[in-house]
């Protein structure tokens, strides 16, 4: 992983524990969202809105369903930025 | 023996009759409305309405029926529910099979959700459609909900997605915290006690306990969002913390009503 996906990390860690009282240490690249963190459906729905304002990425809930762990999150976000 | 074996067969006909009956029922009146579906002069309101009077009602004889045959033994104290002001969300813990019909025998309106089986099906189908109530696997369950509160409808949901384990310990999904925080909805918490249990999940329609369980549905006081969480919070915590919150209210209040039953306790 490289510093960037690094930092984007670090900042998606931040969100999660704000938002579902989640321990830092519970958030790693390989962690699943709905099995190992309990984030369902519609708590995506509030995550994806409040990664949108911490990160300034236009991010789209179609870009969103596929993904399934923390690492999919960081590619995510990380490939949205070089876009931008 | 003999008279424990007749007493069995006497059970499983009249259970037989029961449920064939119910599906009748809701056969009967699905045909109906469908019939009336292509008259104009009746606006969709108004049909939703008298669709879901003819549930109630139709709720009402199956139980009354399944009484008579001594089937089962049921006891109301839902003063504060239909006293309350509409638009909020019933909740209720799920012992048994008939905790549905039971709500919809004691309230005329009322919203709730229909899993796919029961959609689909050819008895119940065209009813449940034509009442209003939603497919639990809709893509836009929340947004469906959300509007019928909004529109000051009252909607059913057991928030443990499924009935009781054997094991009494009540697990909460946070479906119905989700809707409540969604539209800032008040909740209705609905008690039902079943003694013995009875109906749970896996067993068989007919095996049914002598004498028939006792059901009691008692309804407490409305709860609003600010009495129970800190609605500042990120809504995600919001959701969170009002699913523990009336998972405990549910353990204290089943709790409450097994002490006071000893007998009962020490039985189960």
């Amino acid at each position: 992983m490289n510093t960037e996906k690094e930092n984007i990390l670090t900042q998606v860690r931040e969100t999660l524990v704000e938002l579902f009282d989640l321990e830092p240490s519970e958030i790693v690249p390989e962690a699943k969202l709905y099995e190992d963190l309990d984030i369902d459906s519609i708590d995506a729905v509030d995550l994806l809105i409040d990664l949108k304002k911490s990160t300034n990425v236009d991010l789209t809930p179609a870009q969103f369903k596929q993904v399934r762990t923390i690492q999919d999150v960081v590619d995510v976000l990380a490939e949205l930025s070089v876009k931008a | 023996m003999q008279l424990t074996r007749l007493r069995k067969a006497w059970q499983i006909s009249t259970a037989a009759i029961c449920y064939f009956l119910f599906g009748l029922g809701a056969l009967i009146v699905g045909i109906f409305f469908r019939l009336l579906s292509p008259l104009p002069f009746i606006p969709s309101a108004r049909r939703q309405r008298m669709i879901r009077w003819s549930v109630h009602k139709g709720c009402l004889t199956f139980i009354r029926i399944m009484r008579f045959f001594g089937l089962i033994r049921y006891t109301f104290d839902v003063d504060s529910m239909k006293q309350a002001r509409p638009g909020h969300i019933v909740i209720a813990n799920h012992p048994s099979l008939i905790d549905v019909v039971l709500l919809l025998a004691v309230n005329e309106q009322m919203c709730c959700f229909v899993k796919s089986a029961v959609w689909e099906s050819i008895f119940t189908g065209a009813v449940v459609r034509q009442a209003g109530y939603i497919p639990n696997n809709a893509e836009q369950v929340l947004p469906m909900a959300a509007a019928k509160l909004e529109a000051g409808e009252n909607i059913l949901i057991f928030p443990e997605g499924t009935r009781t384990k054997e094991d009494n310990v009540i697990r909460f999904k946070r479906g119905a915290a989700n809707m409540a925080v969604a539209v800032n909805a008040a909740i209705m918490p609905v008690l039902i006690e079943c003694k013995p249990r009875a109906l749970k999940k896996g067993d068989k329609w007919y095996d049914i306990p002598p004498g028939g369980p006792e059901f009691k549905l008692t309804s407490k006081n409305l709860i609003t969002l600010e009495d129970c969480i800190d609605t500042s919070l990120p809504r995600p915590k919001q959701y969170r913390q009002l699913t523990s919150y009336l998972e405990s209210y549910y353990e204290r209040q089943l709790i409450a009503v097994s002490d006071t039953n000893p007998l009962l306790k020490n039985k189960n």
